[in-house]
Protein backbone atom coordinates (compact mmCIF):
# COMPACT_ATOMS: atom_id res chain seq x y z
CA UNK A 1 0.00 0.00 0.00
CA UNK A 2 2.79 2.37 1.00
CA UNK A 3 4.70 1.42 -2.16
CA UNK A 4 1.70 2.28 -4.29
CA UNK A 5 1.33 5.62 -2.48
CA UNK A 6 5.00 6.43 -3.02
CA UNK A 7 4.76 5.50 -6.68
CA UNK A 8 1.68 7.66 -7.05
CA UNK A 9 3.45 10.69 -5.59
CA UNK A 10 7.03 10.33 -6.79
CA UNK A 11 6.49 9.12 -10.32
CA UNK A 12 4.26 11.99 -11.51
CA UNK A 13 6.53 14.53 -9.80
CA UNK A 14 9.59 13.03 -11.49
CA UNK A 15 7.93 12.90 -14.88
CA UNK A 16 6.59 16.43 -14.47
CA UNK A 17 10.00 17.77 -13.49
CA UNK A 18 11.98 15.92 -16.16
CA UNK A 19 9.30 16.49 -18.79
CA UNK A 20 8.96 20.23 -18.18
CA UNK A 21 12.72 20.64 -17.97
CA UNK A 22 13.24 18.82 -21.27
CA UNK A 23 10.30 20.53 -22.98
CA UNK A 24 11.65 23.95 -21.96
CA UNK A 25 15.09 23.09 -23.30
CA UNK A 26 13.61 21.87 -26.57
CA UNK A 27 11.68 25.15 -26.91
CA UNK A 28 14.70 27.29 -26.02
CA UNK A 29 17.15 25.34 -28.19
CA UNK A 30 18.50 27.33 -31.12
CA UNK A 31 16.72 26.52 -34.35
CA UNK A 32 13.52 25.33 -32.67
CA UNK A 33 10.50 25.81 -34.94
CA UNK A 34 12.60 27.02 -37.84
CA UNK A 35 11.64 25.51 -41.17
CA UNK A 36 14.37 25.66 -43.79
CA UNK A 37 11.71 26.38 -46.42
CA UNK A 38 11.45 29.84 -44.82
CA UNK A 39 14.77 30.81 -46.41
CA UNK A 40 13.93 29.31 -49.80
CA UNK A 41 13.76 32.26 -52.19
CA UNK A 42 11.15 30.51 -54.32
CA UNK A 43 8.59 30.87 -51.54
CA UNK A 44 6.56 34.08 -51.55
CA UNK A 45 6.03 36.19 -48.44
CA UNK A 46 2.47 34.83 -48.18
CA UNK A 47 3.68 31.21 -48.34
CA UNK A 48 6.28 31.86 -45.64
CA UNK A 49 3.64 33.53 -43.48
CA UNK A 50 1.39 30.50 -44.01
CA UNK A 51 4.26 28.16 -43.03
CA UNK A 52 4.90 30.15 -39.86
CA UNK A 53 1.20 30.14 -39.01
CA UNK A 54 1.12 26.36 -39.56
CA UNK A 55 4.08 25.88 -37.20
CA UNK A 56 2.41 28.09 -34.60
CA UNK A 57 -0.72 25.96 -34.83
CA UNK A 58 1.15 22.67 -34.46
CA UNK A 59 3.54 23.86 -31.71
CA UNK A 60 3.18 21.47 -28.81
CA UNK A 61 2.24 22.43 -25.30
CA UNK A 62 3.59 20.38 -22.37
CA UNK A 63 0.09 18.92 -22.02
CA UNK A 64 -0.18 17.76 -25.61
CA UNK A 65 3.33 16.33 -25.42
CA UNK A 66 2.44 14.45 -22.22
CA UNK A 67 -0.70 13.06 -23.84
CA UNK A 68 1.27 11.89 -26.86
CA UNK A 69 3.95 10.40 -24.56
CA UNK A 70 1.40 8.47 -22.52
CA UNK A 71 -0.07 7.04 -25.74
CA UNK A 72 3.39 5.72 -26.66
CA UNK A 73 3.75 8.12 -29.59
CA UNK A 74 7.24 9.61 -29.19
CA UNK A 75 7.46 10.99 -32.73
CA UNK A 76 10.16 10.23 -35.26
CA UNK A 77 13.90 10.82 -35.14
CA UNK A 78 15.31 12.83 -38.04
CA UNK A 79 18.88 11.99 -37.02
CA UNK A 80 18.28 8.27 -37.28
CA UNK A 81 16.56 8.38 -40.67
CA UNK A 82 12.97 9.26 -39.74
CA UNK A 83 12.56 6.06 -37.72
CA UNK A 84 9.89 6.16 -34.98
CA UNK A 85 11.64 6.89 -31.67
CA UNK A 86 9.58 4.17 -29.96
CA UNK A 87 11.06 1.64 -32.40
CA UNK A 88 14.60 2.92 -31.75
CA UNK A 89 14.09 2.54 -28.02
CA UNK A 90 12.48 -0.88 -28.36
CA UNK A 91 15.39 -2.18 -30.44
CA UNK A 92 17.98 -1.07 -27.89
CA UNK A 93 16.15 -1.49 -24.62
CA UNK A 94 17.01 -5.16 -24.03
CA UNK A 95 20.74 -4.73 -24.55
CA UNK A 96 21.10 -1.89 -22.04
CA UNK A 97 18.78 -3.50 -19.50
CA UNK A 98 20.76 -6.74 -19.65
CA UNK A 99 24.09 -4.93 -19.28
CA UNK A 100 22.86 -2.82 -16.38
CA UNK A 101 21.21 -5.70 -14.51
CA UNK A 102 24.21 -8.02 -14.97
CA UNK A 103 26.58 -5.22 -13.92
CA UNK A 104 24.54 -4.37 -10.82
CA UNK A 105 24.38 -8.02 -9.80
CA UNK A 106 28.09 -8.56 -10.38
CA UNK A 107 29.12 -5.37 -8.55
CA UNK A 108 26.90 -6.00 -5.53
CA UNK A 109 27.62 -9.72 -5.19
CA UNK A 110 31.35 -9.02 -5.38
CA UNK A 111 31.03 -6.14 -2.89
CA UNK A 112 29.02 -8.16 -0.40
CA UNK A 113 31.33 -11.17 -0.58
CA UNK A 114 34.51 -9.06 -0.49
CA UNK A 115 33.33 -6.78 2.32
CA UNK A 116 31.97 -9.72 4.31
CA UNK A 117 35.17 -11.72 4.04
CA UNK A 118 37.12 -8.51 4.67
CA UNK A 119 35.40 -8.23 8.05
CA UNK A 120 36.89 -11.65 8.90
CA UNK A 121 40.31 -11.25 7.33
CA UNK A 122 42.06 -7.86 7.33
CA UNK A 123 44.22 -8.27 4.20
CA UNK A 124 41.06 -8.79 2.12
CA UNK A 125 39.53 -5.65 3.58
CA UNK A 126 42.67 -3.71 2.80
CA UNK A 127 42.86 -5.02 -0.78
CA UNK A 128 39.18 -4.22 -1.36
CA UNK A 129 39.74 -0.67 -0.16
CA UNK A 130 42.74 -0.26 -2.47
CA UNK A 131 40.80 -1.57 -5.49
CA UNK A 132 37.76 0.62 -4.82
CA UNK A 133 40.00 3.63 -4.09
CA UNK A 134 41.78 3.13 -7.42
CA UNK A 135 38.59 2.55 -9.43
CA UNK A 136 37.11 5.74 -8.00
CA UNK A 137 39.95 7.68 -9.60
CA UNK A 138 39.05 6.40 -13.07
CA UNK A 139 36.41 8.18 -15.13
CA UNK A 140 33.85 5.76 -16.58
CA UNK A 141 34.94 6.85 -20.06
CA UNK A 142 38.50 5.78 -19.38
CA UNK A 143 37.29 2.45 -18.01
CA UNK A 144 35.29 2.10 -21.23
CA UNK A 145 38.44 2.58 -23.31
CA UNK A 146 40.11 -0.19 -21.30
CA UNK A 147 37.07 -2.45 -21.63
CA UNK A 148 37.08 -1.93 -25.40
CA UNK A 149 40.80 -2.57 -25.71
CA UNK A 150 40.61 -5.89 -23.87
CA UNK A 151 37.38 -6.84 -25.65
CA UNK A 152 35.44 -7.31 -22.41
CA UNK A 153 31.62 -6.97 -22.23
CA UNK A 154 30.06 -3.57 -21.51
CA UNK A 155 28.57 -4.98 -18.29
CA UNK A 156 32.08 -5.36 -16.88
CA UNK A 157 32.75 -1.65 -17.38
CA UNK A 158 29.45 -0.67 -15.74
CA UNK A 159 30.21 -3.04 -12.87
CA UNK A 160 33.63 -1.38 -12.47
CA UNK A 161 31.85 1.98 -12.14
CA UNK A 162 29.38 0.70 -9.53
CA UNK A 163 31.73 -1.55 -7.54
CA UNK A 164 33.77 1.10 -5.66
CA UNK A 165 30.66 2.81 -4.32
CA UNK A 166 28.92 -0.50 -3.60
CA UNK A 167 31.98 -1.86 -1.80
CA UNK A 168 32.42 1.20 0.38
CA UNK A 169 28.78 1.29 1.47
CA UNK A 170 28.71 -2.48 2.05
CA UNK A 171 31.96 -2.39 4.00
CA UNK A 172 30.61 0.38 6.22
CA UNK A 173 27.36 -1.48 6.84
CA UNK A 174 29.13 -4.77 7.60
CA UNK A 175 31.55 -3.07 10.00
CA UNK A 176 28.69 -1.21 11.71
CA UNK A 177 26.74 -4.45 12.03
CA UNK A 178 29.76 -6.35 13.34
CA UNK A 179 30.22 -3.80 16.14
CA UNK A 180 26.68 -4.21 17.50
CA UNK A 181 26.32 -5.63 21.06
CA UNK A 182 24.27 -8.60 19.81
CA UNK A 183 27.17 -9.65 17.60
CA UNK A 184 29.56 -9.51 20.56
CA UNK A 185 27.05 -11.51 22.58
CA UNK A 186 26.83 -14.17 19.85
CA UNK A 187 30.62 -14.33 19.60
CA UNK A 188 30.89 -14.59 23.39
CA UNK A 189 28.53 -17.59 23.31
CA UNK A 190 30.96 -19.34 21.02
CA UNK A 191 29.19 -18.83 17.69
CA UNK A 192 31.79 -19.01 14.91
CA UNK A 193 32.79 -15.78 13.14
CA UNK A 194 31.46 -16.95 9.79
CA UNK A 195 28.16 -17.91 11.38
CA UNK A 196 27.98 -14.52 13.11
CA UNK A 197 28.55 -12.83 9.78
CA UNK A 198 26.10 -14.91 7.77
CA UNK A 199 23.31 -15.24 10.31
CA UNK A 200 23.45 -12.07 12.40
CA UNK A 201 25.34 -9.32 10.54
CA UNK A 202 23.43 -10.11 7.34
CA UNK A 203 20.12 -9.56 9.13
CA UNK A 204 21.33 -6.20 10.45
CA UNK A 205 22.85 -4.86 7.24
CA UNK A 206 20.52 -6.53 4.72
CA UNK A 207 17.61 -4.07 4.60
CA UNK A 208 19.87 -1.04 4.12
CA UNK A 209 21.82 -2.89 1.45
CA UNK A 210 18.68 -3.54 -0.56
CA UNK A 211 17.74 0.14 -0.62
CA UNK A 212 21.31 1.01 -1.66
CA UNK A 213 21.13 -1.46 -4.54
CA UNK A 214 18.04 0.38 -5.80
CA UNK A 215 19.80 3.72 -5.43
CA UNK A 216 22.78 2.48 -7.43
CA UNK A 217 20.56 1.82 -10.47
CA UNK A 218 20.84 5.47 -11.50
CA UNK A 219 24.61 5.24 -11.31
CA UNK A 220 24.70 2.10 -13.45
CA UNK A 221 22.41 3.64 -16.07
CA UNK A 222 24.60 6.75 -16.12
CA UNK A 223 27.73 4.64 -16.59
CA UNK A 224 26.07 2.88 -19.53
CA UNK A 225 26.38 6.05 -21.64
CA UNK A 226 30.18 6.25 -21.87
CA UNK A 227 30.50 2.46 -21.94
CA UNK A 228 28.12 1.97 -24.86
CA UNK A 229 29.32 5.10 -26.67
CA UNK A 230 32.99 4.18 -26.54
CA UNK A 231 32.58 0.40 -26.90
CA UNK A 232 30.19 0.88 -29.84
CA UNK A 233 27.47 -1.15 -28.16
CA UNK A 234 24.07 -0.29 -29.73
CA UNK A 235 22.10 0.31 -26.54
CA UNK A 236 20.17 3.21 -25.08
CA UNK A 237 23.33 4.89 -23.79
CA UNK A 238 24.78 5.01 -27.27
CA UNK A 239 21.44 6.25 -28.62
CA UNK A 240 21.42 9.09 -26.08
CA UNK A 241 25.01 9.99 -26.87
CA UNK A 242 24.46 10.03 -30.64
CA UNK A 243 21.27 12.04 -30.19
CA UNK A 244 23.11 14.54 -27.96
CA UNK A 245 25.94 14.94 -30.48
CA UNK A 246 23.40 15.48 -33.25
CA UNK A 247 21.39 17.83 -30.99
CA UNK A 248 18.38 15.61 -31.54
CA UNK A 249 16.34 16.72 -28.54
CA UNK A 250 13.07 15.04 -29.62
CA UNK A 251 14.87 11.67 -29.39
CA UNK A 252 16.53 12.47 -26.07
CA UNK A 253 13.31 13.55 -24.36
CA UNK A 254 11.32 10.26 -24.34
CA UNK A 255 14.51 8.37 -23.61
CA UNK A 256 15.14 10.38 -20.48
CA UNK A 257 11.52 10.24 -19.37
CA UNK A 258 11.55 6.45 -19.69
CA UNK A 259 14.84 6.08 -17.84
CA UNK A 260 13.72 8.43 -15.06
CA UNK A 261 10.56 6.32 -14.69
CA UNK A 262 12.47 3.03 -14.51
CA UNK A 263 14.95 4.42 -11.97
CA UNK A 264 12.18 5.76 -9.73
CA UNK A 265 10.33 2.44 -9.86
CA UNK A 266 13.57 0.58 -9.02
CA UNK A 267 14.23 2.94 -6.09
CA UNK A 268 10.74 2.62 -4.69
CA UNK A 269 10.76 -1.17 -5.11
CA UNK A 270 14.10 -1.38 -3.29
CA UNK A 271 12.84 0.87 -0.48
CA UNK A 272 9.76 -1.31 -0.14
CA UNK A 273 11.85 -4.48 0.05
CA UNK A 274 14.08 -2.81 2.64
CA UNK B 1 53.72 10.72 4.23
CA UNK B 2 50.96 9.98 1.69
CA UNK B 3 49.17 13.12 2.78
CA UNK B 4 52.29 15.20 2.08
CA UNK B 5 52.74 13.48 -1.28
CA UNK B 6 49.13 14.26 -2.21
CA UNK B 7 49.55 17.92 -1.29
CA UNK B 8 52.81 18.12 -3.26
CA UNK B 9 51.22 16.58 -6.37
CA UNK B 10 48.28 18.98 -6.22
CA UNK B 11 50.55 21.96 -5.64
CA UNK B 12 52.75 21.00 -8.60
CA UNK B 13 49.75 20.66 -10.87
CA UNK B 14 48.29 23.92 -9.60
CA UNK B 15 51.59 25.69 -10.30
CA UNK B 16 51.72 24.10 -13.78
CA UNK B 17 48.20 25.33 -14.45
CA UNK B 18 48.66 28.84 -13.10
CA UNK B 19 51.93 29.37 -14.97
CA UNK B 20 50.78 27.60 -18.14
CA UNK B 21 51.23 30.70 -20.37
CA UNK B 22 54.89 30.88 -19.31
CA UNK B 23 55.60 27.15 -19.13
CA UNK B 24 53.91 26.16 -22.39
CA UNK B 25 56.26 26.32 -25.36
CA UNK B 26 53.42 27.06 -27.81
CA UNK B 27 49.95 28.62 -27.67
CA UNK B 28 47.38 25.88 -27.07
CA UNK B 29 45.52 26.60 -30.31
CA UNK B 30 48.55 26.95 -32.60
CA UNK B 31 48.26 24.46 -35.45
CA UNK B 32 51.28 23.26 -37.36
CA UNK B 33 49.77 21.64 -40.43
CA UNK B 34 53.20 20.40 -41.49
CA UNK B 35 53.62 18.19 -38.42
CA UNK B 36 50.39 16.48 -37.35
CA UNK B 37 50.35 13.37 -35.11
CA UNK B 38 54.04 13.48 -34.24
CA UNK B 39 55.61 11.40 -31.49
CA UNK B 40 57.47 12.90 -28.53
CA UNK B 41 60.59 14.91 -29.43
CA UNK B 42 62.71 17.70 -27.97
CA UNK B 43 60.48 20.18 -29.80
CA UNK B 44 57.18 18.59 -28.75
CA UNK B 45 57.58 16.72 -25.46
CA UNK B 46 54.27 14.85 -25.79
CA UNK B 47 54.12 15.02 -29.57
CA UNK B 48 51.38 16.74 -31.55
CA UNK B 49 47.72 15.95 -32.12
CA UNK B 50 46.11 15.37 -35.52
CA UNK B 51 45.86 19.13 -36.07
CA UNK B 52 49.55 19.62 -35.32
CA UNK B 53 48.94 21.24 -31.92
CA UNK B 54 51.55 20.72 -29.22
CA UNK B 55 50.16 18.21 -26.70
CA UNK B 56 52.34 19.38 -23.79
CA UNK B 57 51.13 22.99 -24.17
CA UNK B 58 47.53 21.84 -24.41
CA UNK B 59 48.02 19.65 -21.34
CA UNK B 60 49.31 22.62 -19.31
CA UNK B 61 46.43 24.87 -20.36
CA UNK B 62 43.99 21.99 -19.82
CA UNK B 63 45.30 21.59 -16.27
CA UNK B 64 44.59 25.24 -15.71
CA UNK B 65 40.97 24.94 -16.86
CA UNK B 66 40.15 21.66 -15.14
CA UNK B 67 41.79 22.53 -11.83
CA UNK B 68 40.44 26.08 -11.68
CA UNK B 69 36.88 25.31 -12.54
CA UNK B 70 36.42 22.20 -10.40
CA UNK B 71 36.74 24.29 -7.19
CA UNK B 72 34.37 26.86 -8.70
CA UNK B 73 31.79 24.12 -9.35
CA UNK B 74 32.37 22.79 -5.81
CA UNK B 75 31.68 26.26 -4.41
CA UNK B 76 28.48 26.50 -6.41
CA UNK B 77 27.40 23.09 -5.14
CA UNK B 78 28.16 24.11 -1.57
CA UNK B 79 26.17 27.32 -1.93
CA UNK B 80 23.08 25.40 -3.07
CA UNK B 81 23.67 22.72 -0.42
CA UNK B 82 23.95 25.31 2.36
CA UNK B 83 20.78 27.07 1.23
CA UNK B 84 18.78 23.83 1.08
CA UNK B 85 20.39 22.17 4.11
CA UNK B 86 20.15 25.17 6.41
CA UNK B 87 16.60 25.94 5.37
CA UNK B 88 15.55 22.32 5.95
CA UNK B 89 17.40 22.06 9.26
CA UNK B 90 16.15 25.34 10.64
CA UNK B 91 12.57 25.30 9.39
CA UNK B 92 11.85 21.67 10.29
CA UNK B 93 8.33 20.26 9.89
CA UNK B 94 6.75 20.09 6.45
CA UNK B 95 9.34 22.43 4.91
CA UNK B 96 12.09 20.01 5.93
CA UNK B 97 10.11 16.98 4.73
CA UNK B 98 9.41 18.62 1.37
CA UNK B 99 13.02 19.67 0.89
CA UNK B 100 14.26 16.21 1.84
CA UNK B 101 11.84 14.56 -0.56
CA UNK B 102 12.95 16.96 -3.31
CA UNK B 103 16.59 16.20 -2.50
CA UNK B 104 15.95 12.44 -2.71
CA UNK B 105 14.13 12.89 -5.98
CA UNK B 106 16.93 15.03 -7.37
CA UNK B 107 19.53 12.49 -6.25
CA UNK B 108 17.80 9.64 -8.05
CA UNK B 109 17.67 11.41 -11.43
CA UNK B 110 19.66 10.07 -14.36
CA UNK B 111 21.82 13.19 -14.35
CA UNK B 112 24.21 12.24 -17.09
CA UNK B 113 21.23 11.91 -19.42
CA UNK B 114 19.90 15.31 -18.36
CA UNK B 115 23.36 16.84 -18.79
CA UNK B 116 23.36 15.46 -22.32
CA UNK B 117 20.06 17.26 -22.96
CA UNK B 118 21.44 20.56 -21.66
CA UNK B 119 24.59 20.21 -23.71
CA UNK B 120 22.56 19.26 -26.79
CA UNK B 121 20.39 22.33 -26.36
CA UNK B 122 23.38 24.66 -26.70
CA UNK B 123 24.06 26.17 -30.12
CA UNK B 124 26.82 24.62 -32.20
CA UNK B 125 28.75 27.88 -32.31
CA UNK B 126 28.77 28.43 -28.55
CA UNK B 127 31.98 30.34 -27.65
CA UNK B 128 34.61 28.09 -26.05
CA UNK B 129 34.77 30.04 -22.78
CA UNK B 130 30.98 30.03 -22.51
CA UNK B 131 31.05 26.24 -22.87
CA UNK B 132 33.55 26.06 -20.00
CA UNK B 133 31.26 28.15 -17.78
CA UNK B 134 28.17 26.18 -18.76
CA UNK B 135 29.83 22.78 -18.30
CA UNK B 136 30.99 23.53 -14.78
CA UNK B 137 27.86 25.48 -13.81
CA UNK B 138 25.65 22.56 -14.75
CA UNK B 139 27.91 20.15 -12.90
CA UNK B 140 27.81 22.42 -9.87
CA UNK B 141 24.04 22.67 -9.97
CA UNK B 142 23.40 18.91 -10.05
CA UNK B 143 25.89 17.77 -7.40
CA UNK B 144 24.44 19.39 -4.28
CA UNK B 145 22.14 16.66 -2.95
CA UNK B 146 24.53 14.65 -0.78
CA UNK B 147 26.12 17.82 0.62
CA UNK B 148 22.67 19.28 1.42
CA UNK B 149 21.81 16.19 3.48
CA UNK B 150 25.10 16.46 5.41
CA UNK B 151 24.57 20.19 6.04
CA UNK B 152 21.02 19.57 7.23
CA UNK B 153 22.27 16.92 9.69
CA UNK B 154 25.00 19.29 10.89
CA UNK B 155 22.39 22.04 11.39
CA UNK B 156 20.25 19.64 13.40
CA UNK B 157 23.19 18.72 15.60
CA UNK B 158 24.31 22.31 16.08
CA UNK B 159 20.76 23.53 16.75
CA UNK B 160 20.54 21.34 19.82
CA UNK B 161 23.98 22.27 21.10
CA UNK B 162 24.39 24.25 24.31
CA UNK B 163 26.27 27.15 22.77
CA UNK B 164 23.22 28.31 20.81
CA UNK B 165 21.02 28.18 23.89
CA UNK B 166 23.66 30.12 25.77
CA UNK B 167 23.89 32.73 23.01
CA UNK B 168 20.12 33.07 23.02
CA UNK B 169 20.08 33.38 26.80
CA UNK B 170 22.66 36.15 26.57
CA UNK B 171 20.30 38.09 24.33
CA UNK B 172 21.98 37.57 20.97
CA UNK B 173 19.74 38.41 18.04
CA UNK B 174 18.82 36.06 15.19
CA UNK B 175 21.45 37.43 12.78
CA UNK B 176 24.18 37.44 15.40
CA UNK B 177 23.45 33.86 16.38
CA UNK B 178 23.52 32.71 12.78
CA UNK B 179 26.46 34.71 11.48
CA UNK B 180 28.73 34.63 14.53
CA UNK B 181 27.93 31.32 16.15
CA UNK B 182 26.15 28.99 13.79
CA UNK B 183 27.82 29.35 10.40
CA UNK B 184 31.40 29.17 11.78
CA UNK B 185 30.41 25.83 13.32
CA UNK B 186 29.47 24.52 9.88
CA UNK B 187 32.91 25.36 8.50
CA UNK B 188 34.53 21.92 9.05
CA UNK B 189 31.54 20.18 7.44
CA UNK B 190 31.61 22.55 4.47
CA UNK B 191 35.35 22.16 4.06
CA UNK B 192 35.03 18.36 4.03
CA UNK B 193 32.20 18.58 1.48
CA UNK B 194 34.30 20.89 -0.68
CA UNK B 195 37.14 18.38 -0.81
CA UNK B 196 34.73 15.55 -1.50
CA UNK B 197 32.99 17.29 -4.39
CA UNK B 198 36.11 18.56 -6.15
CA UNK B 199 37.27 15.16 -7.51
CA UNK B 200 33.71 14.43 -8.56
CA UNK B 201 33.68 17.49 -10.78
CA UNK B 202 37.07 16.72 -12.27
CA UNK B 203 35.72 13.20 -13.01
CA UNK B 204 32.45 14.46 -14.44
CA UNK B 205 34.19 16.93 -16.71
CA UNK B 206 36.49 14.15 -17.90
CA UNK B 207 33.48 11.94 -18.69
CA UNK B 208 31.67 14.68 -20.59
CA UNK B 209 34.91 15.51 -22.43
CA UNK B 210 35.45 11.86 -23.35
CA UNK B 211 32.00 11.89 -24.91
CA UNK B 212 32.82 15.07 -26.84
CA UNK B 213 30.25 17.03 -24.83
CA UNK B 214 32.43 18.97 -22.41
CA UNK B 215 34.55 22.07 -22.91
CA UNK B 216 34.39 23.17 -26.56
CA UNK B 217 37.42 23.25 -28.86
CA UNK B 218 39.88 24.84 -29.28
CA UNK B 219 40.10 25.31 -25.48
CA UNK B 220 41.82 22.32 -23.89
CA UNK B 221 40.64 20.62 -20.73
CA UNK B 222 41.59 17.22 -19.35
CA UNK B 223 38.22 15.95 -20.56
CA UNK B 224 38.57 16.95 -24.18
CA UNK B 225 42.24 15.94 -24.22
CA UNK B 226 41.05 12.45 -23.25
CA UNK B 227 38.69 12.49 -26.23
CA UNK B 228 41.70 11.45 -28.31
CA UNK B 229 41.63 8.12 -26.49
CA UNK B 230 38.32 7.24 -28.10
CA UNK B 231 40.25 6.78 -31.31
CA UNK B 232 41.48 3.39 -30.10
CA UNK B 233 44.27 3.12 -32.64
CA UNK B 234 46.00 6.04 -30.90
CA UNK B 235 46.32 4.30 -27.52
CA UNK B 236 48.18 1.28 -28.86
CA UNK B 237 50.38 3.19 -31.28
CA UNK B 238 50.93 6.33 -29.26
CA UNK B 239 50.82 5.60 -25.53
CA UNK B 240 51.91 9.19 -24.75
CA UNK B 241 48.31 10.29 -25.45
CA UNK B 242 47.65 8.72 -22.04
CA UNK B 243 49.52 11.59 -20.30
CA UNK B 244 46.33 13.55 -19.42
CA UNK B 245 44.73 10.30 -18.19
CA UNK B 246 47.71 9.64 -15.90
CA UNK B 247 47.58 13.23 -14.60
CA UNK B 248 43.85 12.90 -14.02
CA UNK B 249 44.16 9.65 -12.10
CA UNK B 250 47.07 10.96 -9.99
CA UNK B 251 45.12 14.14 -9.21
CA UNK B 252 42.02 12.23 -8.24
CA UNK B 253 44.00 9.86 -6.03
CA UNK B 254 45.61 12.86 -4.35
CA UNK B 255 42.27 14.59 -3.85
CA UNK B 256 40.72 11.38 -2.50
CA UNK B 257 43.63 11.02 -0.14
CA UNK B 258 42.84 14.48 1.24
CA UNK B 259 39.15 13.66 1.67
CA UNK B 260 39.36 9.94 2.34
CA UNK B 261 36.94 9.79 5.24
CA UNK B 262 33.80 10.45 3.28
CA UNK B 263 32.53 9.10 0.03
CA UNK B 264 29.71 10.54 -2.03
CA UNK B 265 30.27 9.44 -5.59
CA UNK B 266 26.76 8.99 -7.05
CA UNK B 267 26.52 12.02 -9.39
CA UNK B 268 29.89 11.80 -11.17
CA UNK B 269 29.68 8.19 -12.13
Amino acid sequence: MRVAARLLVRLPVTLLFVGLFGWLLVRLAPGFGVDEREIDSRFSAESIAALQAEQGATAETPLSYARRFLQGDFGTSQTFGNIPIAQLIQERWALTTTSVVVALMAAWVLSIVWAGLGALWRPLDWSGSVVSFSLLALPSGLVAVGVFLIGAPVALGIAAAVFPVAFRYTRQLVFDAMSQPCIFAAAARGVSRISVLVRHARALAGPQLISLIGASAAMAVGAAIPMEAICDSPGLGQLAWKAALARDLPTLMPLILLIATVIQVANIAAEARA
Amino acid sequence: MLQALAITVLLLLAVAGVFAPWLAPYPYELQDRESPSLGPSAKHWLGTDDLGRDRWSRFLYGTRISLTLAPAAALLTLTVAVLVGVLAGVAGGWVEQTLLAATDLFASMPWLFLLLIIRAALPLNVPAWTSVGITFAMLGLVGWTAAARVVRTAVHTARNDGFLLQARAMGSGFTQIWVRHFLPNLRPVLLAQFWISMPLFVLSEANLGLLGLGVAEPLPSWGNLLFELTSHREVAEAPWVLAPAVALVVTLLAMQRLSRRDWQEGVAR
